[in-house]
């Protein structure tokens, strides 16, 4: 074994470790003053955060300003945290009430939904070979975002928190404070409006 | 031909939420009947299409810029509270020790504790009594405390006013904490806009 091997190696266990750490491990530790920690779960869920903020107020750059501030607020209310509860419908529903308070202070539930925002930043993670399939990608993913706009904040959450961060309907009723009833006919709603919507555009499974 | 299937069927089909013999039964039914197929299909695609949601990424140093926010701002609040947390929590189990040793020793010496009030009373005149006269005092708790029992029990009747006095001050701060934590109001999800 050279020694770059094992170099990489070592940082290869040493990520590993780091990543078996569970939240609740590295909030215990933040709540002790340990900033470290408390920045490996900014990490964690920052993309997350962002992303369900964006889909709840519409913007993207307000979206980053509401995650920094939920991770501020997350900081300070630590302390609260019961590190034997779950960590990330804990978060998660800080995030939520901080995205419906900004709504609330805005007074716009219709303004989300601004095609322009979004495709500029749409990422290139599934790119078609062929260009019809990247049309028929694109008109997909237009009526699932025409879709999503047109349902009320709740609704946006509870699919963010599905489809994004691939949570539990569990996970979800906790973050959000609702039944798991609830979640289950949000979600049930969402599918059947895209296939009603793309039945419209004549998009056939 | 069985009737035709809901779409909370289907939708619990797509859940895997069905018991194994109602899977059997969704299967066998879509497998007969093209309107029900295209309806699950259907639903399948959008299913699909929603697991499909674009997700963005952040600027790379978000994380920086988040961490230099929390290390500016929010330590000073954390640790007064975390420090009144600590020092409530010192102070009750201080309290509950005091009590516990008070009442035990009290049992031990088979000793009747004094009423409460009565306690209180008598500390207050005899710290009075310090005060004014330190000798009288000195006397009354010689002569008064001449036997070891009722040395112990006015132990305990001092010591007792004294723990739960502790206790509640603890209760106090530790609701007082609870208050302070409280800064941000959590609203309820069907409260969102």
């Amino acid at each position: 074994m050279t020694t770059a091997e094992a170099l990489a190696l070592i940082a290869r266990e040493h990520r590993e470790h780091r990543e078996a750490v569970s939240d609740e491990e590295l909030a215990r530790r933040a709540q002790q003053g340990d900033t470290d920690a408390f920045s490996l779960l900014v990490q964690r869920y920052q993309r997350g955060i962002a992303n369900l903020a964006y889909r709840l107020v519409g913007h993207w750059d307000t979206a980053l300003d509401l995650t920094q501030e939920v991770f501020v607020r997350t900081y300070q209310m630590l302390h609260t945290f019961d590190t034997r509860r779950s960590f990330k419908p804990w978060i998660y529903r800080i995030a939520t009430n901080r995205c419906y308070d900004y709504l609330r202070q805005q007074g716009r539930r219709e303004s989300f939904m601004r095609e322009q925002d979004l495709s500029p930043r749409l990422p290139a993670r599934d790119r078609a070979a062929d260009p019809e399939d990247r049309v028929l990608q694109n008109e997909i993913r237009r009526a699932v975002e025409e879709v999503i706009a047109s349902l009320p904040p709740h609704y946006r959450a509870v699919i963010t928190l599905r489809y994004l961060e691939d949570m539990s309907y569990k996970e979800i009723a906790e973050a959000l404070d609702m039944p798991m009833g609830t979640v289950k006919t949000h979600i049930h709603r969402a599918r059947e409006l895209l296939r009603t919507a793309l039945e419209n555009r004549g998009i056939r499974p | 031909m069985t009737t035709h299937m809901d779409d909370e069927i289907l939708h619990r089909y797509l859940d895997g939420e069905l018991s194994w013999e109602e899977r059997q039964r969704v299967r066998g039914h879509v497998a007969t009947c093209p309107a029900c197929r295209d309806r699950l299909e259907a639903l399948r695609s959008a299913e699909y299409a929603l697991r499909n949601l674009a997700a963005f990424d952040l600027p790379a140093d978000f994380t920086d810029r988040v961490m230099s926010r929390v290390r500016r701002r929010a330590p000073t609040l954390l640790w007064t509270r975390a420090a009144v947390s600590r020092f409530a929590r010192g102070i009750i189990f201080i309290g509950l020790l005091l009590l516990v040793v008070a009442v035990g020793e009290a049992w031990l010496f088979q000793e009747d504790l004094p009423s409460l009030g009565e306690s209180v009373l008598w500390v207050f005149t005899w710290l009075g009594m310090v005060w004014s006269d330190p000798e009288a005092a000195l006397d009354v708790l010689t002569t008064e405390g001449g036997e070891v029992a009722t040395t112990v029990g006015m132990l305990a009747s001092t010591v007792v006013p004294l723990a739960l006095a502790l206790l509640a001050l603890g209760l106090f701060l530790y609701m007082v904490r609870r208050l302070a934590a409280t800064d941000y109001e959590m609203p309820t999800a069907s409260s969102g806009p």
